[in-house]
């Protein structure tokens, strides 16, 4: 019994699934219009309603006539209200914007915006995304509005969080107008890091000869935006004279000679374990400022070090055995 | 103590809230027992304390304890809980006890429901126009709460709720218009009487002498006549209401054993109707009395409404709310020329036994005219007359045998002390006479109809003649004539007439304008309880049938259907298509104009593409262009995103003036490109 009521549900939810697929489709960018936007009273709605009914009920028995002008108001003012609650999300066009990647079981970070193209506001919304709610956020006197919102990352590789739930009660609280709306919008997931011990394999002549680099010595990595707190002496002063603006330059330290870390030198039970220690060791000799290359069955990552290096080991790591195609 | 979540109501709903709360129940403060306005405020104050935080909100055995005092508090005044008044305190009660228990978004939303009923039971005591439009108002605040109530933290404001509740309101006007005008009115389910123990007006059941008095000096309306056709003089103008029949001495009251009779037997036997007859509409006002008011002889067919014997009208129900009925008037007719049955004749002139110095000047005046009712009538009359009587409204207080002490000793009174007085002249000498209480004369409005006010409310006598049959005589008009020829504010000087009333219709009644304004009003009033507080099923059918042949119930609700159908249609395209108008920055206007000019020829900005990606692009195709749509882009840049100190400090200009003219440079610049192949 409880097994056919399982059955049951599924098929609906699969229904239910194909055919606001289909109503509303994935998209960058999605306008919400009446294809896309439910409406449907609130329990407060119920309510009025039957207010309105008890005080007709009353000017009809006591035949006052401006007791039934009274529901009659009432009345007119719930049909209005389901215009102006349905144009409260009407026309409002939810953007995919920025993701930010995470560890699985961390939290990815979700940027959409929230945009109006012409005079008309948008009061009162609520973003609901993986049972997380925004609170209430009006797109009134900007154009645009960022809402960013930070969910769990249940799975490794491009994480789509699928739809998303935007809602208003607003004018009245009586009627709730609501839209899916399932945004082309994926945050990269890397492994769990797994603590580990790594044996390691120093770098044979044929792999990692061409890095010969003396202990201690600091290796230019890159530029970024200077910040108070740099040491003044780290500041690229030839760049600061031509353009004004003040860069510090950061360095990578090599400790040693590179290292491989080996997909085959891992041992763990399955293949999500092996992803996770792998991930726990590049985000360590990053730390530790070590040259490593990163040896996988879908292929090699060169020796290197720095931030660059880590985030494409990272993403290697993270997209390993995934397909790729939403990329 | 436990620890109550308060659910933080918004600042701005909550003051939303007060002030509705207070706004509703400002119109019931009169109504109620001096004490409960008091408790409102300091209810109200509270929740305020507790909102600022200053207190916290009352325990369990408080509110028990308040609401039980309140409750006994009610119950002492009225003497019941049941009934409107009891009724409706107990809900202001209940309502302003509410907000002490506001803690959540739903308890805040049931005062906002509450207020509603408040205001619909304001109803029930007031149907004024000027009452009517306080309570639209009213309820536009109360919208306005709900408004706050669902206003982001940031955007809350309670004049941003209240404008977007005004114009909600005014959007959902016309739809509550074609409600109001084509919803079939039901008859009642099921009868209520709306009996409010002190809002009585207008004639009592009693009459001794100063129960008149009061209301002649009261401007309050008592009913409005149209007339259909011609209108009578307004000598004729005897709106007969009650007939007062028992006399114990000092009272005369209203026969108890009257029997009422279907209408029709009676008058075949009995009546003889002349002359042409009159026909009008009263629009009565509540009385929560249940006689009607008409002129003689009418006839007057309405479910619930029978004659009596004396030819008055009695509802069955008491008139609680405003009530219009149609009558047809005979003005010359007699009624039981032919004899009395014994039993009438008996209760119509037994006297109890007093006065004795008028019973000796009855028998005197019967003797002398020997036998003739009429020269008997018309010699009491003319001692009223002759004699110094004064018609005044502040007769002294009489003592012991009331008609002794009027007539030989104070000789002053009103139309009950004529009135009783000539009636028991009359029946002392066995002659069948009755007071009657009701209304006379009216004020003719510009319009055309008439307005009755209290002021107006008057009694005279009746006494039948062999061979007559009833006869109206008019003591008080022996006295002062010019009481029936122009009514009250000219039978007496006295002051005190027009003055207990500020808005009294007496006051500047000399000046022109003041009378104009004053009869303006009076007009959108009458309108106002002819069309909208007595739209029933009659005036809608009267209202619909002016356009629509054969108005049925079937047809109405096809028209409402139709009529809001068309009003949601227009609503909807102003409010979808209307408000959505799309609104482009000029600056992007001038950009995507540029845009344009490249598409024609062939170079089409895809979605999201970066103007200077764009700008690359188009330098490709457009090489010999390169200059100017380099220009046009980086202008463009600049505006949108640039830092314009630089820029400012070479020109030694002010931001505006720099984007002004950096405006004006691009608007050249797209102007002026040309493509050249």
């Amino acid at each position: 019994m409880r097994e056919a009521i399982r059955r049951a549900r599924n098929v609906v939810l699969r229904r239910w699934e194909r055919w606001i697929k289909k109503r509303s489709p994935k998209a960058k960018s999605v306008e919400l219009d009446q294809r896309r936007i439910f409406i449907f009273p609130t329990g407060y709605g119920f309510f009025y309603l039957l207010t309105a009914a008890l005080l007709f009920v009353a000017g009809i028995n006591y035949e006052n006539s401006l007791i039934l002008n009274l529901s009659f108001f009432l009345l007119s003012l719930f049909l209005v209200a389901i215009f102006r609650t349905f144009t409260n999300l009407s026309g409002l066009t939810l953007v995919a914007g920025a993701t930010k990647e995470a560890f699985m079981g961390g939290r990815a970070w979700f940027q959409v915006s929230l945009e109006r193209k012409s005079s008309r506001t948008f009061e009162s919304l609520e973003v609901i995304w993986d049972d997380r709610s925004t609170g209430l956020i009006d797109v009134t006197e900007n154009s645009k509005h960022s809402v960013e919102m930070t969910l769990e990352a249940k799975q490794r590789g491009w994480y789509e969080p699928g739809r998303l739930k935007i809602q208003s009660t607003f004018p009245l609280g009586l009627l709730r107008t609501w839209s899916w709306v399932h945004l082309d919008m994926a945050a990269l997931v890397y492994p769990k890091p797994i603590q580990c011990e790594y044996k390691d394999i120093e770098s044979d002549g044929d792999k990692g000869g061409s890095l010969a680099i003396v202990t201690g010595r600091e290796e230019f990595d890159s530029l970024k935006h200077y910040q108070v707190g740099d040491s003044l002496r780290n500041v690229a002063w030839k760049k600061y004279a031509a353009t004004q603006i003040m860069m510090t330059k950061t360095f990578y330290a090599l400790a040693g000679d590179s290292s491989w870390l080996k997909w085959s030198q891992i041992t763990a039970v399955d293949c999500e374990s092996k992803l996770s220690m792998l991930c726990y060791l590049v985000v360590k000799y990053t730390e530790e400022n070590r040259v490593f290359g990163l040896s996988l069955p879908s292929g090699d990552i060169t020796p290197s070090a720095g931030r660059e290096h880590e985030l494409e080991c990272l993403r290697k790591l993270a997209l390993f055995c995934v397909p790729e195609a939403i990329e | 103590m436990k620890v109550r979540a308060i659910y933080p109501i918004p600042r701005n709903s909550l003051v939303l809230l007060l002030v509705t709360v207070l706004l509703a129940l400002l119109p019931h403060v009169g109504r109620l027992p001096v004490w409960l306005p008091i408790v409102i405020c300091l209810v109200v104050g509270w929740r305020v304390q507790v909102f600022r935080e200053r207190v916290s909100f009352p325990g369990k055995v408080v509110r028990l304890v308040a609401v039980l005092i309140s409750f006994g508090g009610v119950f002492a005044y009225y003497g019941t809980v049941l009934g409107a008044e009891a009724g409706v305190a107990l809900l202001i009660l209940a309502y302003s006890y509410k907000l002490l228990e506001m803690y959540k978004e739903r308890d805040a939303f049931l005062v906002v429901i509450l207020s509603y009923f408040v205001v619909a039971t304001n109803y029930l005591f007031d149907t004024s126009l000027f009452s009517t439009l306080y309570t639209l108002f009213v309820v536009v605040v109360v919208t306005a709460s709900l408004v706050g109530m669902n206003q982001s933290r940031e955007g809350s404001s309670p004049f941003r709720a209240l404008r977007v509740a005004l114009v909600l309101s005014a959007q959902s006007v016309p739809l509550m218009i074609i409600l109001f005008i084509f919803v079939p009115r039901i008859a009642p389910v099921w009868n209520l009487n709306v009996q409010g123990g002190q809002a009585q007006t207008g004639l009592s059941d009693s009459i001794s002498p100063g129960d008149i008095s009061s209301l002649s000096r009261s401007a309050e309306l008592a009913f409005t006549v149209e007339f259909k056709g011609g209108k009578p003089e307004h000598k004729d103008l005897y709106w007969r209401g009650v007939t007062y029949s028992d006399f114990d001495g000092r009272t005369w009251r209203r026969g108890l054993r009257e029997s009422f009779n279907n209408g029709v037997g009676v008058l075949s036997r009995d009546l003889v109707r002349r002359g042409e007859e009159l026909r009008y509409r009263v629009i009565m006002e509540p009385t929560y009395r249940r006689w009607l008011f008409t002129l003689p002889f009418a006839s007057l067919k309405l479910s619930g409404v029978k004659q009596v014997d004396s030819l008055v009208y009695v509802r069955d129900e008491a008139v609680s709310t405003l009530f219009s009925y149609d009558v047809v008037s005979h003005l010359e007719y007699s009624y039981q020329p032919g004899g009395l049955p014994e039993r009438e004749r008996v209760r119509l002139t037994s006297l109890p036994v007093t006065d004795p110095r008028t019973t000796d000047r009855a028998n005197e005046l019967w003797a002398a005219a020997r036998g003739d009712v009429s020269v008997y009538a018309n010699a009491i009359l003319k001692w009223f007359n002759r004699e110094p009587f004064v018609y005044t409204l502040n007769p002294p207080e009489l003592r012991g045998d009331i008609n002794d002490a009027f007539l030989f000793d104070s000789r002053q009174g009103f139309c009950a002390h004529y009135a009783g007085a000539f009636v028991f002249l009359m029946r002392s000498v066995g002659i069948p006479a009755r007071v009657v209480g009701g209304y006379q004369g009216g004020d003719f409005h510009e319009a055309g109809y008439l307005v009755v006010r209290q002021y107006h409310a008057h009694a005279w006598a009746e006494i039948w003649i062999e061979s007559k049959g009833w006869v109206r005589v008019d003591p008080t008009a022996a006295v002062a004539p010019e009481r029936v020829m122009s009514g009250p504010e000219g039978a007496t000087t006295d002051d005190s007439f027009s003055l207990n009333s500020p808005l009294s219709p007496l006051l500047f009644r000399n000046i022109p304008f003041v009378r104009d304004i004053r009869s303006k009003i009076e007009y959108v009033n009458y309108l106002w309880s002819k069309w909208v507080v007595g739209y029933s099923n009659k005036t809608q059918m009267e209202f619909l049938s002016r356009w629509i042949d054969g108005v049925t119930p079937q047809k109405m609700v096809f028209i409402l259907l139709v009529c809001l159908g068309l009003v949601m249609l227009l609503l909807a395209i102003y409010i979808l298509v209307e408000r959505g108008r799309a609104r482009v920055d000029p600056i992007d206007a001038l950009y995507l104009s540029f845009c344009l000019k490249l598409e024609r020829q062939g170079l089409v900005r895809e979605g999201g593409e970066g103007v200077w990606t764009f700008c690359a692009r188009a330098c490709l195709a457009f090489p010999q262009l390169e200059g100017e749509l380099k220009a046009i882009t980086s202008l463009y840049d600049a505006i949108r995103y640039g830092d314009l100190s630089q820029e400012n400090k070479e020109n030694n200009r002010s931001d505006d003036a720099t984007l002004s003219n950096l405006k004006i440079e691009l608007r050249q610049a797209v102007k002026t490109l040309k493509f050249v192949r």
